[in-house]
């Protein structure tokens, strides 16, 4: 029969799968949906080459020649026309089947999978652990920044997901697996990661703007116990205030559009700007050297984005009212701080906090985030 | 074999009438009497223009994002004159071009280029693209008719058609829009820059609709009411159920379109909260309504290309269409289920109840679509098949929109739509069937028509050498672009990561020769109206009724109102087998004015 000639090709198709995919899928599903993909590729290419055959043929053979009259043909047959109307129809039939089996399969997770709480934003990707804790690692993907979530080897991890902005879609393509992620409700899906060590590209679906085609992420595989490790660390906010302030920032997806090397981006980049002059687009100025100037001039353009707006950008960004605390404001202050060469910089936020003394230097100790540790 | 002089007969007497073409008096009295006829032959012309104009806009665009897609955008260390080392961004071809400022103004320039491509190419070309044109100036001589049954409302709708792309040009001068054709919101009612912009575009889209209902009504009721004596529905060319088909999809889902538009300028301007859910609006909402519209009107898109290529293959092939009825029930049955299929748009949105429905009701779709294909390839066997540039286009069109057809199927079934969905796959899908198929049947349907409409033959060498170009060119584009999507390339994406960077430099290349083959065949269209031949009534020995009038045509197509003698591909029974093809009585090579008498 056809269609297990099919399936066996579809099964053992080496070079023509790897055309079409950089190598196997990362997961036992994502498997089935490379060979539903590649059952319906043999059985497209056997129509297809059928079909161009014969009109190659036939039109070289029956091609118009001085001298050799037309013949005359049956125009209709209806047998033949009810043959190649039901027979494709049963195969179209089973195409169905085998994809809606395939995907109830993705989309219905264990009920042990790890949750992550995934936030899409203009333009940046945010997962919160079960313990509250978000990943403040980050990796070069193209050209920009973008965060890393570390993932155990063997767990399922189920991707609960909700938009602060627009419609976005997260896509996996190792793991052959999407869904779109709205505003106004939750969508989920989940992957199981097979093994330690594998890095899996994470891609932005569905437009959502200027930056759209900068908004990833990378998923790192890692054993169990690395795993435990690592989202124990992350769960526990702590350190100096700047140290926070940098995962505040990841958090709300700041550095999408802020650039910590100074590069131009979509919004100014926070090197080296605190404490210089900002030149602001109705003409007026943030002056230099004046530290109560340039930490309301962070303050509000946090909450109010648009009231100085930095001359020569965009008005493009949202307003982070009732988003971010007045904690999470002065970390994030004390980060860009840390980032400037200006006298008022490094070198006095390390002065003040050196005088501080060793320890407990954060403004209070009860972070928003959670300072519980690990709950595995 | 007595109905066949009837070609002969309209070219006996009556030579001073002159063609629909004669300019009447001095220059700009022709142009007035252009910009004010309600003759369908110069409306259908007048479409011609403005739909390639267009399409030379849209295919600008096109060039423009192939041509920024050879180079992912790169920050680069670089050292300054002064010494100093600084990050550089890289690659941003277009950013460069309009002198943007950093990566996201870059992106923002990518993202506007994209959307002018897909928008005009959409609503500007491909949809209105052949009915408009071939439609108005075909489907009245194939029925016998002297015009549309109304030919003033046939004048409005150009106007609508020009005022509604004059809005959205308005929107690329103000500066474009950054929505992507699809407009979805809340990004497109809230988050897109440039707020005239947006309106205006929209605006354009909903005017333009009207323009699709005018015509698609106009069209029902010329084939209801204006077939010539004889010529009940079974005797209809195969291009006039297309085309009928193709206006009832029109009539009937344009409407929707023309609200939801509305409603997103309501949003847009009002903040009345319908998308939006910060304004207590659901954005899915919108995308039901959108494609409860656009999913029909890929059909509407498609449906009219299938109708040339059944007109294609049937004359140059000297064959009826294999299974003449069932392609005809073909064309309705895709119209009728076109409605319900709108849902496989949105399978990564919806839940697994509707999926499962939407997508088992799309694979029926496909059974009426392949039927077509197998019957059109039926029809080769045994035929007299000329190998000339019509043929050659349908052939070309057999090809691609099969692959269409076919990459169609991982699309529908739902497992594999959820890697595939919003990647480059199903960007090369839907431009194998778009292009592949309605573009590629339109330019082989304007050259198998191109001497019936300006009397004029072309250089068939030219010719073929242009749609090889298209044909190869197309190939390398979009191929490509399977492999691409497969591999995790999302869709309007200005930028990229260095692994997919060989493929999109080998579509790049591919879209120049595509470009040169256009370039190819619009030189042989000037080189055919300036220094072609002039054409005989029938050229290519068809039978239906356009091939009974004079090329071009007379003002009211027909010397006297024809009378159907025969089906339009009643080849066996009007063309004697034992004729020599060579002596074809039809195929003169003398112009009717010269043939004697």
């Amino acid at each position: 029969m056809t269609a297990s000639l099919l399936t066996t090709l579809a099964q053992d198709s080496g070079p023509v799968h790897g055309l079409f995919f950089r190598g196997d899928s990362a997961w036992d599903k994502g498997v089935a949906t490379d060979g539903l993909f590649m059952w319906v590729f043999w059985f497209s290419t056997f129509w297809f080459v059928l079909l161009m055959g014969l009109m190659v043929w036939w039109v070289y053979k029956y091609r118009r020649r001085p001298g050799v009259p037309a013949k005359r043909s049956a125009s209709h047959n209806a047998p033949l026309e009810i043959v190649w109307t039901v027979v494709p129809s049963l195969f179209l039939g089973y195409i169905f089947f085998r994809g809606f089996h395939s995907y109830i399969d993705k989309l219905v997770a264990p009920a042990d999978s790890i949750e992550l709480v995934v936030k899409a934003m203009k333009w940046n990707w945010t997962a919160t652990y079960p313990n509250g804790g978000v990943s403040p690692d980050v990796m070069r993907l193209g050209a920009s920044d973008v965060p890393v979530f570390v993932m155990p080897a063997g767990r399922a991890v189920r991707f609960k997901m909700y938009s602060d902005d627009v419609i976005h879609s997260f896509w996996i393509p190792d793991f052959r697996m999407k869904f779109d992620v709205f505003p106004n409700r939750y969508t989920s899906f989940w992957i199981q990661p097979m093994q330690a060590g594998e890095t899996h590209w994470v891609f932005c679906a569905e437009y959502c703007g200027d930056q759209h085609s900068e908004m990833a992420a990378v998923i790192q595989v890692v054993t169990e116990a690395e795993y435990i490790e690592w989202v124990t660390r992350i769960g526990q906010v702590g350190g100096t205030p700047q140290e926070r302030g940098l995962v505040v920032a990841r958090k709300n997806g700041c550095l999408t559009c802020h650039s910590l090397d100074g590069t131009r981006n979509v919004g100014p980049t926070w090197r080296n700007a605190y404490g210089n002059p900002v030149p602001l687009a109705d003409g007026s100025t943030i002056p230099g050297d004046d530290r109560t100037a340039w930490d309301n001039y962070i303050r509000e353009s946090i909450l109010d984005p648009g009231a100085k707006l930095h001359a020569g950008f965009p008005n493009q960004m949202n307003s982070f009212q009732g988003q971010v605390s007045e904690d999470e404001i002065l970390w994030i202050t004390a980060y860009i701080r840390s980032l400037s060469d200006h006298p008022l910089g490094l070198a006095a936020l390390e002065a003040e906090q050196a005088a501080a003394g060793e320890g407990e230097n954060g403004e209070n100790g009860e972070g928003e985030n959670g300072s519980n540790g690990g709950e595995n | 074999m007595s109905t066949i002089p009837a070609a002969h007969d309209t070219a006996h007497g009556h030579h001073d009438e002159g063609s629909y073409l004669t300019p009447r008096g001095p220059f700009l009295s022709t142009v007035v009497a252009w910009a004010t006829t309600i003759d369908h032959k110069k409306i259908g012309v007048m479409y011609l223009v403005a739909v390639l104009t267009m399409f030379f806009l849209g295919g600008v665009a096109a060039m423009a994002v192939r041509a920024e897609l050879w180079t992912p955008n790169r920050y680069v260390e670089q050292v300054q004159p002064d010494g100093t080392t600084q990050s550089v961004l890289q690659g941003d071809l277009l950013g460069k071009l309009f002198k943007a400022d950093g990566l996201g103004a870059a992106n923002n320039i990518y993202n506007r280029v994209f959307t002018l491509h897909g928008a005009i190419m959409v609503f500007m070309v491909i949809v209105p693209g052949v009915p408009a044109s071939l439609g108005n100036f075909f489907l009245p001589i194939m029925l016998g008719a002297k015009d549309v049954a109304f030919p003033r409302l046939n004048l409005l709708s150009w106007y609508i058609y020009v005022t509604g792309s004059i809005f959205a040009v308005l929107s690329i001068i103000l500066g474009g829009v950054d929505t992507g054709w699809t407009f979805y919101t809340p990004y497109s009612s809230t988050h897109a820059a440039g707020h005239w912009n947006v309106v205006f575009m929209i605006l354009g889209a909903f005017i333009l609709g009207f323009s699709s209902i005018l015509t698609g009504l106009n069209f029902i009721v010329t084939t209801h009411k204006l077939r010539c004596p004889g010529m009940g529905w079974f005797d209809m060319p195969l291009f006039i159920w297309a085309i009928y088909s193709t206006s009832i999809i029109a009539v009937l889902a344009t409407p929707v379109i023309g609200i939801t538009l509305l409603l997103l300028i309501f949003e847009r301007l009002f903040h009345v909260g319908i998308f939006d859910p910060a304004m207590g609006g659901d954005p899915v909402l919108f995308q039901h309504f959108f494609w409860f519209y656009s999913h029909p009107v890929v059909y509407v898109m498609i449906l009219p290309g299938m109708g040339i290529i059944s007109e294609l293959i049937a004359v140059h092939c000297r064959k009826p269409i294999f299974g003449y009825r069932a392609v005809a029930f073909a064309s309705l049955g895709i119209a009728a289920v076109s409605f319900i299929v709108w849902g496989h748009h949105m399978f990564a949105s919806m839940g697994e109840l509707a999926s499962a429905v939407f997508s088992f009701l799309t694979f029926l779709v496909a059974i009426p679509t392949a039927v077509k294909v197998f019957n059109w390839i039926a029809t080769l066997y045994k035929g007299s098949i000329a190998i000339n540039t019509p043929m050659l286009y349908a052939m070309s069109f057999l090809f691609l929109f099969s692959i269409g057809g076919l990459t169609g199927l991982p699309l529908g079934a739902l497992a594999t739509d959820l890697h595939l969905h919003d990647s480059y796959f199903v960007v090369a899908h839907f431009h194998y069937v778009m292009m592949g198929g309605t573009i590629i049947a339109f330019v082989g349907g304007l050259h198998h028509w191109w001497p019936k409409m300006f009397g004029r033959m072309y250089n068939e060498k030219w010719a073929m050498l242009g749609c090889a170009l298209v044909f190869i060119g197309f190939n390398v584009t979009f191929f490509t672009q399977f492999f691409l999507g497969t591999q995790g390339m999302p869709r309007r994406y200005a930028s990229y990561v260095d692994e997919f960077q060989f493929l999109h430099q080998v579509s790049t290349v591919g879209s120049w020769f595509l470009l040169l083959g256009f370039l190819v065949h619009l030189g042989t269209f000037i080189h055919s109206l300036v220094a072609g031949p002039k054409a005989p009534p029938n050229p290519w020995g068809g039978l239906t009724l356009e091939w009974e009038t004079e090329s071009p045509p007379i003002e009211h197509n027909f010397h006297h109102e024809p009378i159907l003698k025969h089906g339009p591909y009643d080849y066996d029974t009007t063309v004697p087998p034992h004729y020599d093809p060579a002596d074809y009585p039809l195929d003169t090579t003398t112009p009717p004015h010269d043939s004697g008498h």
